[in-house]
């Protein structure tokens, strides 16, 4: 049949027969998740290879925003607190240490300014952090929300003591949630005797850069948490699965209720070198002795996506049950430092031009991989990150390319030394520079993100003794 | 007027300002979000109707951006950036299909229409239902090619990249293809209305 006997109107119909319209969060999640994940911004594992070897400007920022959709909410039913237990669940924190002496937020507290209300929505203050979770509402997500990254300022941010000093900001996540923003910030543990404390915002954590309502300063009163209800006695299980890949999946706490059951697993690894981040939730089955699978949800742990806690259906104690991951996620290998093996030389030469590219041909060994260096870019303004403090103007970047090496996902590379007076580095083999670097200089692999594949179990009847 | 003037002249306007899209996300990885703007919904919607599920197509859709957002720079655009992408896609789809084994059923065909629901800007609503189960009948491969022209928005050149084929053959299964839909659809209209 020819061509033209096929109409417009036959053509439209096939176009509307195959047009969906996403989910508006879905597309807003997404877009955030790319900031967060920019290929040049180290996520956090990285970071904390960093806090040894770089400068101080660096350390500043030890920060993690995970995009975790999905909160665990133990839901209306109440249980009897249990105070005996060192370990405790509370809904919408998580598992938290000595749960005997938490102290908790007293109440919601918030304020509102041009139409945008933040409010601490809760808070608690265990062994190991003090967890404040924020709702902030009113925001334009398409206007507001982060598009150039969230440059973190640690200093400019914190929860200020009545005796002037700070809790140390351990890591914080933002979810986009509808048309709201739930932040999760995770501070290093107020002293045993306090029991109030300001949460001081320089700015809203996932905004735009340049949005204009700033300093955010809320007053929080903390009481003992024996008078809240809402912590469930906990049990540690601490049940590990056969080690892959250098890699154990450990069983870690289970928290039960007549209607569910909420558990924390870990990845862990023995090699100091080794941090996983990469999801792998997604790769996690629960079934029964049957093989009937049992649905999960849950959401990383805020500091690291080693740690995952997640809820199902209460699980009765006898017919067991199979707690599984199959599948490949990322994990950061540190590379040695101060290891010649890891180390390279670059001359840019007395007069290198933006544009200029230097052919390199040299083996790099790290992380127990050889890695073949084939040239070094030097390119205009920031080509290393969304975000630049101040303007692009006059700084430039140097970027370096390896050959592609199975299973290896990124190649961090970090100046030994400050001959060139980086500005940035950004350990996604790219370096920022406020001038024109010049002459010889020295360069490490730091580390990689490699691809780890495996299939780990658990297997048990029953976790909590009766 | 000829059918492939719909897509072909908005794909070369589109193909055009790809080069200067991807040369800046290269450049500067903040100006990805154009290239996401521009394609995530056609990348969505290709995942939609290859696994006919919501969370399926998101997960699809949010692994293809997180990878393409970190092989970027590796990239060297040669004027298909489409059909760089669409390659991705469909090997992440091929690889869901081997790890899930989703078996597409006529049946779940049928909430198609219910999910996209066309009918506030066609009114054709059943029209478009029984297309939707046609197209679902169609073989695997011919389906691809549906999905690639109307659901990604690909050109005629892009898709002969991304299916290894001469451009006029793809534009040949093309046409034939609407030819017999439309057939189809002409004698199924014949016996609901005899």
């Amino acid at each position: 049949m020819d061509r033209t006997t096929v109409s417009q109107t036959f053509e439209d119909k096939l176009v509307a027969a195959n047009h969906i319209d996403p989910r508006p969060e879905f597309l807003s999640n997404l877009r955030i998740r790319l900031v967060q994940q920019d290929p040049r911004n180290p996520p956090f594992a990285e970071r904390v290879g960093m806090v040894f070897r770089s400068p101080a400007w660096v350390t500043t920022t030890l920060v993690v925003i995970l995009m975790a959709i999905g909160v665990i909410a133990v839901g209306p039913q109440r249980v009897e607190a249990v105070f005996n237990q060192l370990l405790g669940y509370i809904s919408g924190i998580g598992f938290v240490e000595n749960a005997e002496n938490i102290r908790v937020l007293s109440e919601p507290v918030g304020a509102t300014r041009d139409d945008v209300t933040l409010t601490v929505e809760d808070a608690a203050i265990d062994a190991a952090y003090t967890h404040i979770n924020i709702r902030v509402e009113g925001l334009d997500l398409n206007r507001d929300l982060a598009k150039q990254g969230s440059d973190i300022s640690s200093g400019q941010r914190g929860l200020v003591l009545p005796d002037g000093t700070n809790a140390v900001l351990e890591s914080y996540s933002v979810e986009v949630d509808g048309d709201t923003l739930a932040i999760k910030m995770l501070y290093s543990p107020l002293p045993g005797n306090v029991t109030e404390a300001t949460l001081i915002l320089d700015q809203i954590p996932g905004v735009s850069l340049g949005f204009p309502l700033e300093n955010w300063q809320i007053p929080m009163q903390f009481q003992s948490g024996q008078a809240d209800n809402r912590i469930l006695a906990a049990t540690r299980v601490d049940l590990p699965s056969q080690e892959q890949q250098g890699i154990t999946m450990i069983l870690k706490n289970v928290a039960q209720t007549p209607n569910m059951d909420i558990f924390n697993v870990k990845l862990v690894t023995d090699d100091p070198a080794v941090n996983v981040e990469g999801d792998w939730s997604q790769s996690l089955s629960l079934i029964d002795t049957n093989g009937q699978r049992i649905p999960i949800s849950g959401t990383y742990d805020i500091n690291g996506s080693s740690s995952y806690t997640f809820q199902t259906q209460h699980l009765e104690s006898g017919p067991g049950y199979s707690l599984g991951l199959k599948g490949a996620f990322t994990v950061f290998r540190n590379a040695s430092a101060n290891e010649t093996r890891n180390q390279f030389i670059v001359d840019l030469g007395s007069n290198p031009e933006i544009g200029q590219s230097w052919v390199m041909d040299q083996t790099v060994e790290a992380a127990g991989h050889s890695f073949h260096l084939i040239g070094v870019h030097l390119i205009a303004g920031n080509a290393c990150e969304s975000s630049v403090d101040g303007n692009d103007k006059g700084i430039m970047s140097l970027a370096f390319s390896f050959d592609p090496h199975p299973g290896t996902i990124d190649i961090m590379v970090f100046p030994i030394n400050e001959t060139l007076k980086a500005s940035r580095v950004y350990l996604k083999s790219c370096i920022v520079y406020p001038e024109m670097p010049t002459g010889s200089a020295e360069f490490e692999i730091s580390g990689i993100t490699e691809a780890i594949e495996g299939d780990w179990q658990i297997s048990w009847q029953s976790l909590v003794e009766k | 007027m000829n059918a492939s003037s719909t897509l072909a002249p908005i794909a070369n306007e589109i193909k055009d300002e790809e080069a200067t899209l991807v040369r800046e996300a290269q450049n500067d990885p903040s100006a990805f979000q154009a290239l996401y703007d521009r394609w995530v919904v056609p990348t969505f919607q290709y995942f939609y109707f290859r696994t006919l599920d919501v969370s399926t197509a998101e997960d699809l859709t949010s692994q293809l951006f997180l990878a393409v957002y970190q092989s970027l720079a590796h990239y060297r655009h040669q004027g298909h950036f489409a059909s760089w992408l669409f390659t991705i896609a469909r090997n992440l789809a091929n690889k869901e299909y081997r790890n899930n084994r989703h078996e597409v059923s006529i049946e779940l065909a049928h909430n198609l229409v219910s999910k996209s629901d066309p009918s506030d800007e066609y009114g054709q609503k059943e029209e478009i239902e029984s297309l939707n189960l046609l197209i679902r009948s169609l073989p695997m491969k011919e389906q691809e090619l549906i999905r690639l022209r109307y659901a990604a928005g690909l050109s005629f050149s892009e898709m002969a990249i991304v299916l290894h084929k001469r451009e006029d053959a793809v534009k040949k299964s093309i046409y034939r293809l609407q030819s017999k839909l439309k057939s189809q659809m002409e004698e199924e209209n014949g016996q609901n209305n005899g």
